[in-house]
């Protein structure tokens, strides 16, 4: 228990599972809040070095594979990193998301139809979720299913 | 990032997903998009997802993008075999509503 803090590239959060190895630096959990954490750092993880990072709004086009790679390679905006602040209490788990994206540049909130997108997944799977565009940090709030 | 394999039988055109399916196999999917619209005579599609581990909402966000494509095409559409997380993430996306969904 306590306050965990991770640093990734984005390189590596869209070429690596990230999300997986975080949780395995986590205390255990029940396989439903193990679920729900994965897929949920999974898709912060995705927003903040896609949308946030690299400032990329749109990445349903042909095409978007060089697109990354250009805005990964581009010093700017491809050396910026993520962080991901992991507090665990006897409650329940906290995950902070931070990205260094330009605060000017605004993270798509609009699902893909059908609620089908990173925020209403989220929002689905989370007790509390927010997202502060000022500081670029999303929060998200699970709470344990069976004691740990 | 995921593996496609694409094999037609019959009318049938088999779209087979393993590994992790997520916004970054955009490109390699767009590919089998623009096949199915150019139109091969298929009546149908069929998704496995039999070795599928695991899909974000990019990847739900594809296929969708297959649903139209199928819808514009006449082609019945269904995703088959899915299990564990992925069957629950569409589950969660409710998408046995807009697709058939055979276990």
């Amino acid at each position: 228990m306590g306050v965990m803090v991770f640093a990734f590239s984005s390189h590596a959060i869209l070429g690596s599972d990230c999300a997986t190895r975080v949780i395995s630096a986590l205390p255990p959990m029940d396989d439903d809040t193990r679920f729900c954490v994965r897929v949920c750092l999974h898709e912060a993880l995705y927003n903040a070095a896609l949308h946030g990072n690299l400032e990329l709004m749109d990445i349903h086009h042909s095409g978007i594979t060089k697109q990354v790679q250009d805005r990964l390679d581009d010093p700017r905006l491809g050396s910026r990193p993520v962080f991901v602040t992991c507090d665990a209490t006897a409650e329940g788990l906290s995950i902070v998301v931070k990205d260094f994206g330009d605060p000017e540049v605004s993270l798509p909130t609009e699902d893909r139809g059908h609620g089908v997108g990173g925020l209403p997944l989220i929002r689905r799977l989370t007790e509390a979720m927010s997202f502060d565009p000022k500081v670029k940090e999303l929060t998200m709030r699970f709470c344990w299913k069976e004691a740990i | 990032m995921s593996k496609v394999e694409v094999t037609t039988q019959s009318n049938t055109k088999k779209i087979a997903l393993s590994g992790h399916f997520t916004a970054m196999d955009h490109d390699q999917f767009r590919g089998i998009l623009d096949d199915l619209q150019s139109g091969q005579g298929c009546t149908s599609c069929t998704v496995d997802l039999e070795h599928l581990d695991f899909i974000d909402s990019g990847g739900l966000g594809m296929l969708l993008l297959l649903r139209d494509a199928c819808i514009k095409q006449k082609m019945a559409l269904s995703l088959n075999n899915a299990k564990g997380d992925v069957l629950r993430i569409l589950d969660i996306a409710k998408f046995d509503q807009l697709f058939k969904v055979v276990g």
